[in-house]
């Protein structure tokens, strides 16, 4: 076997059944853990976060607010999956994938809202401000010098992986949306891309910050202005697409559908697979990636933080739902069904007042927003494997794959960063899995108005 | 018009010398905590005030001052009659002025009084018991003035206390109220504002022992207990039961400052 069919046979397991099964299975345990945070408090959630947001530039004394870390975990979740990987979930699976997508997200929720507070809990803060942490942090201090080696492991998955969904394949997507849309040169996109990725890294994590606290309602409001006018067109046909989501959601038959027009049939394990794998990996819980960005917040107490990972996870479903929603009810899904999801996608947009050129320029800011806060996990990841010596090598590589990706080429090495992107779940949920219990202790202690006690540093 | 300190010129010295010329007029005495009047008519003393005392309770608390600027005048008169002329009054103004005497208390009346913790086994009675609770937290002057006893009698009993090192006269201290932003503690707590423990350490440094803050926003006042607690910087955490009582909410501003206990 060589080594990219092995890294084809790592991949399918990796974001196969079985793996997306010990996904939910790590939320269910966390949501029993935390008492079903997502749930229960989900009003305080809203209060402390969207319900605080004139305190977005308010910060407890550290580099970044609480706000700004949320904004760098949303501005790397909220990417082109939302727009394209949706409407794969629902060419793949049917409108049914939609309803297992929703359970995935809110059993997802415990899971992103217990990296938050892991990540906070555990982090180091250096003596000039600088933080480090994430699931590699959680991991080496929170399972102990035993486990170094699972959180080194986890950090060079994050710095790798960076390279393929963080960077080429986004990169990649905005030269494919400029050159189709607007003519743009994949080169001259490629050294713009670059540029704009460098210096915001070189700025460090306040520079990442300030990026994403203005790049992430940019691109809500962008999601707005296209798909808004394009759910108003076919309003009435909302509450058939609801009930189709309901009632397709064990299995599916369509007498004629698909590019060939032939009968389609779908049953439960394709349904299933395209819906939860959707609801999994479109908002990185339990990857540990966000975790990275949220480890930054300074807050009195990791909870708090935690409670921007549900509102983070919120987004995220608001926006895939909504993309959802609009795609079943246009009906277009039924002529793309096992076809090809950019093309769906284009079609559902050339429907659009302003032209199918929406797309693109949507496309481009959201891989844009991915790719700024990926190259800061990345970052991070290596630092906490060679120290901060490794930082603006790190910067200078990542900006010139980012000036690579628009012209193509290098699959072979998106594969593998495909790959260890998976494979950051296995370290992560095997921490999750050991600290749920202490994640419900913190929730316990905080409801219960007890101020947060650090762990010792032993170093 | 005379005028001159009390340092230099004893008050007793000076009503002395007033009495003996058969002086009328008003022996003004300004204080940094109260002002102070004595009126007398050809030598004799009819009417007294200090701060909110009258009489021959002001009198006792005047004839305990050390230091403090005084002038007289000899134009200024008043209708009011509060102490009766005659021997027996001389006698009782000597007698308070004999008292003092034995009084060592600090000639800054503005010091702070604040409790200590006791050294070994102290007996006190229920009286003394009173005064060191009530004088606790107040200045000098406010616990003379302000107590259930005469000032003479107040005084004796704060000497015994300072001299037993259960109370100690510390100075004022102003601090600038910290403008913070108010944040939800979770539970059944109350009372209770979460400050930065840095914050925390300052005050406590600043008022050198135990503490209250004050919380002021836009329509209330209020004493709580603080408590340290880390990463609060800009913030004061209240409980949910706090919140709803002082009207406040997540994130309005408030101004904090501390209180000596």
């Amino acid at each position: 076997m060589d080594l990219l069919a092995l890294n084809d046979y790592i991949n399918r397991a990796v974001y196969g059944e079985w793996m997306m099964l010990v996904f939910i299975l790590v939320g269910l345990y966390l949501s029993l853990r935390t008492g079903f945070v997502q749930f229960g408090r989900l009003g305080t959630a809203l209060r402390e976060t969207l319900g605080a947001i004139r305190e977005r530039f308010l910060s407890f004394g550290g580099q970044i607010t609480p706000f700004q870390a949320a904004m760098v975990a949303v501005s790397a979740t909220i990417g082109t999956g939302h727009i394209i990987g949706m409407v794969g979930a629902v060419v793949l699976g049917g409108p049914g994938a939609v309803l297992w997508m929703w359970i995935a997200y809110l059993v997802g929720m415990a899971t992103k809202f217990a990296e938050a507070v892991l990540a906070v809990h555990f982090r180091r803060q250096y003596t000039d401000g600088s933080v480090l942490g994430g699931p590699m942090v959680y991991i080496r201090y929170g399972l102990g010098p035993r486990m170094a080696w699972l959180a080194a492991l986890f950090a060079l998955f994050t710095a790798i992986a960076a390279f393929g969904i963080g960077n080429l394949s986004q990169a990649g997507a905005v030269g494919a949306a400029l050159a189709q849309e607007f003519d743009v040169p994949p080169a001259i996109t490629g050294l713009l891309v670059a540029l704009l990725v460098g210096v915001l890294l070189a700025g460090g994590i306040r520079s990442v910050a300030r990026f994403a606290q203005m790049v992430v309602p940019l691109k809500l409001v962008l999601f707005l202005v296209a798909i808004l006018p394009l759910l108003l067109m076919h309003l009435q046909n909302l509450p058939a697409a609801l009930a189709l989501i309901v009632s397709s959601a064990l299995s599916f038959q369509a007498a004629a559908g698909g590019v060939a027009g032939a009968a389609v049939s779908l049953g439960l394990a394709e349904i299933l697979k395209a819906g939860v794998g959707r609801g999994i990996f479109a908002n990185e819980a339990g990857l540990g990636s966000a975790a990275i960005a949220h480890a930054q917040a300074q807050v009195d107490h990791p909870v708090r933080q935690g409670f921007w990972g549900l509102t983070e996870m919120l987004l995220s479903l608001t926006v895939t739902t909504l993309m959802a929603l609009t795609f079943i009810a246009s009906g277009l899904w039924q002529s793309y069904l096992g076809g090809d999801r950019v093309e769906a996608a284009r079609a559902l947009f050339a429907e659009h007042p302003l032209g199918v050129a929406l797309l693109g320029l949507l496309l481009a800011v959201f891989a844009l927003g991915t790719m700024v806060s990926w190259g800061f996990y990345g970052e991070e990841g290596a630092a906490y494997l060679f120290g901060e010596g490794i930082r603006w090598p790190y910067r200078l590589t990542f900006a010139t794959f980012a000036f690579v990706g628009p012209l193509g080429g290098l699959a072979a090495l998106t594969s593998v960063a495909d790959t260890l992107n998976g494979l950051m779940a296995i370290p992560n949920l095997i921490a999750l899995l050991a600290l749920g219990g202490l994640v419900g202790r913190l929730v316990r202690e905080f409801f219960g108005g007890m101020p947060w006690q650090p762990p010792q540093e032993e170093d | 018009m005379l005028s001159g300190n009390l340092a230099e010129f004893p008050l007793l010295r000076l009503l002395e010398t007033l009495m003996g010329a058969a002086r009328g007029g008003a022996l003004l005495i300004e204080h940094p905590s109260f002002a102070g009047a004595i009126y007398l008519e050809g030598g004799h003393p009819v009417h007294a005030q200090a701060g909110s005392l009258r009489g021959l309770e002001a009198l006792e608390l005047l004839a305990g001052l050390r230091s403090a600027p005084f002038r007289f005048d000899s134009e200024q008169q008043t209708q009011e009659r509060s102490i009766e002329p005659g021997l027996r009054t001389h006698r009782l103004i000597l007698h308070q002025f004999e008292a003092w005497k034995e009084i060592d208390l600090p000639d800054n009346w503005e010091l702070l009084l604040q409790a200590r913790p006791a050294q070994g086994h102290t007996q006190l009675s229920p009286l003394e018991v009173s005064v060191l609770t009530q004088a606790q937290g107040k200045s000098l002057a406010q616990a003379l003035t302000h107590g259930r006893l005469s000032p003479l009698e107040t005084a004796q009993v704060l000497n015994k206390l300072l001299r037993l090192g259960l109370l100690e006269a510390r100075m004022h201290l102003q601090v600038q109220p910290e403008p913070l932003v108010a944040l939800t503690l979770y539970g059944a707590g109350q009372g209770v504002a979460a400050i930065d423990e840095e914050l925390f350490l300052r005050w406590q440094r600043l008022l050198g022992g135990g503490f209250v803050v004050r919380l002021r926003s836009k329509t209330q006042e209020t004493t709580l207990r603080p408590e340290p607690r880390l990463n609060m910087q800009g913030r004061v955490g209240l409980f949910e039961r706090d919140l709803r009582q002082l009207r406040l909410s997540r994130g309005v501003a408030v101004e904090v400052w501390p209180e000596a206990r």
